[in-house]
């Protein structure tokens, strides 16, 4: 998938990403307003808060199993070095 | 540019994925080159309701930059020394809740946050119990305990979780009849609650109809295996393979095949109907979700070996075949599919699926459903040695129509 926006631009020359299929979806302007609130409400029913990282805030300690499931990885493990955590699919 | 700063320790590289299948993900970074850890996120513990360009922590676990240019990154992120935030915090913790836990405790029944979390971890260990040859059903345990999820009708995130955890018990041998489209149907559900949920839209139209599709999702494996192949290394194996409707091109008209119709087909009603079911038959449904695309559905017809009948496909004779009959209503993308038979070996077990599309008429019928009907003929064998033959079974499928 290639989407040409400068996010996915960027994304492309930090990662030495060759196919643009790492996925920076193109950001409608109807979610832009979703990342700004801690939570959603929709018609009716229960939304989960959204991801909103706000430049300042301590980032959520995430603690998630490796796509090879053999083992699980805490972003607290880094703590005392930079991370650069980026949001992925393959297509 | 991150290589560089990765080898010199200075910069940790974390990715995140909610795909469904992460072996999919493993082929895709192994093809890419990629060697930084990739975290598997199926159920989207982290609420990602869009993909924000890649976010920069401090050492202290500070957010610093959430969009940049390139050369803002090195300039501004990399140069730059943090101070610890004054008070010390502890961040609030997404995911599994004991990092070291191979399993979470027994779910408990009743309302609560415990039973969410319960259900939620079950999910994000369980995905891979079978493949890493854990007896304990995880996703069999979460998938009967969601109901104590409190409110959990009207939870769009349980639903899209429950879905995520049919759709992977699917993929395993602990699948019940059913868990397909019963996945298919929570992610509807989900979406339903959450129209703008952008990762609830995407996991239907993976499976969906071509108008319903952003892009083909996974058209990349054949020239990935190929790539990784060329290099002198085994491609990552996927669990599940991507089906036709995995591949396939979005269109922005209704596109019918242009597959003749198979000759040799048995109008007449006279093979052998297949009696102890040695293929089993499952068929799914996917309607669009997009004002363009919810005017179609794709459907998928699942063909199965089934152990319990000792059934095998014989390859060494006509491949699986089906004849739709006509529609009374609305239109199908072909009425005649035809498994492409690659297997070289004289008989093999491996899951066949099939799939076409239906344009639904602009006014359905009153009958809330439009019925679908056809049949397969294949050749299987019983047992390893077994007597081969060749069978028909009759298909019929109802799609619900609002």
């Amino acid at each position: 998938m290639n989407e040409s926006v400068p996010g996915v631009r960027m994304a492309n020359t930090i990662l030495g990403i060759r196919e643009l299929a790492a996925v920076l979806i193109v950001l409608a302007p109807v979610l832009v307003a979703s990342l700004l609130t801690a939570e959603a409400r929709a018609q009716g029913g229960r939304v989960s808060a959204a991801y909103a990282p706000r430049v300042g805030d301590l980032h959520a300690d995430i603690v998630l199993r490796t796509i090879e499931h053999d083992r699980t990885i805490a972003l607290s493990q880094f703590r005392g070095k930079k991370i650069l955590l980026v949001h992925f699919a393959s297509w | 540019m991150t290589r560089e700063l990765r080898e010199q320790g200075k910069l940790v590289v974390l990715g995140v994925t909610q795909e469904q299948h992460p072996d999919r993900c493993r082929l895709f970074a192994q093809w890419q080159g990629i060697d930084w850890p990739i975290l598997h996120d199926p159920i989207n513990v982290l609420g990602l309701r869009a993909v924000p360009w890649p976010v920069a922590i401090d050492e202290h676990g500070v957010v610093r930059v959430v969009r940049a240019r390139p050369e803002d990154f090195v300039t501004e992120f990399m140069n730059s020394t943090f101070e610890a935030p004054a008070v010390e915090a502890r961040p609030a913790r997404v995911g599994l809740t004991d990092a070291s836990a191979a399993a979470p405790a027994p779910l408990k029944d009743g309302a609560g946050r415990g039973a969410r979390v319960a259900f939620g971890e079950s999910i994000l260990l369980g995905g891979a119990a079978y493949r890493l040859g854990q007896s304990r059903d995880l996703l069999g345990e979460a998938i009967d305990a969601y109901g104590g999820i409190e409110d959990v009708a009207n939870d769009a995130s349980a639903q899209f979780s429950l879905g995520v955890a049919l759709r992977m018990r699917y993929d395993t041998p602990f699948r019940r009849p059913g868990d397909f489209q019963a996945a298919i149907d929570a992610w509807q559900r989900a979406l339903e609650i959450d129209p703008n949920h952008y990762i609830y839209r995407r996991r239907i139209q993976q499976y969906g109809p071509r108008l319903d599709k952003p892009y083909p999702f996974y058209d990349w494996v054949e020239a990935a295996r190929a790539a990784v192949a060329a290099r002198g290394e085994t491609p990552a194996a996927l669990g599940a393979e991507p089906v036709a409707a995995e591949l396939a091109r979005p269109t922005r008209r209704f596109a019918v095949s242009d597959l003749e119709r198979g000759a040799g087909g048995d109008p007449g009603g006279k093979i052998q109907r297949d009696t102890k079911e040695l293929i089993a038959l499952e068929t799914v449904v996917v309607r669009g979700t997009t004002d363009r695309g919810k005017v179609a559905a794709q459907v998928h017809l699942t063909f199965r070996p089934r152990p319990a009948a000792r059934g095998h496909w014989n390859n060494e004779a006509e491949p699986l075949r089906v004849w739709l009959d006509e529609v009374e209503e609305g239109r199908l993308s072909s009425d005649y599919l035809e498994f492409d038979n690659p297997v070289s070996a004289a008989t093999s077990d491996e899951t066949r699926t099939l799939s076409f599309e239906l344009a639904l008429p602009p006014d359905p019928s009153a009958s809330g459903s439009i019925r679908l009907s056809g049949y397969a003929l294949y050749n299987t064998c019983e047992g390893k040695d077994g007597v081969c033959r060749f069978l028909r079974r009759d298909i019929q499928i109802e799609v619900p129509v609002e």
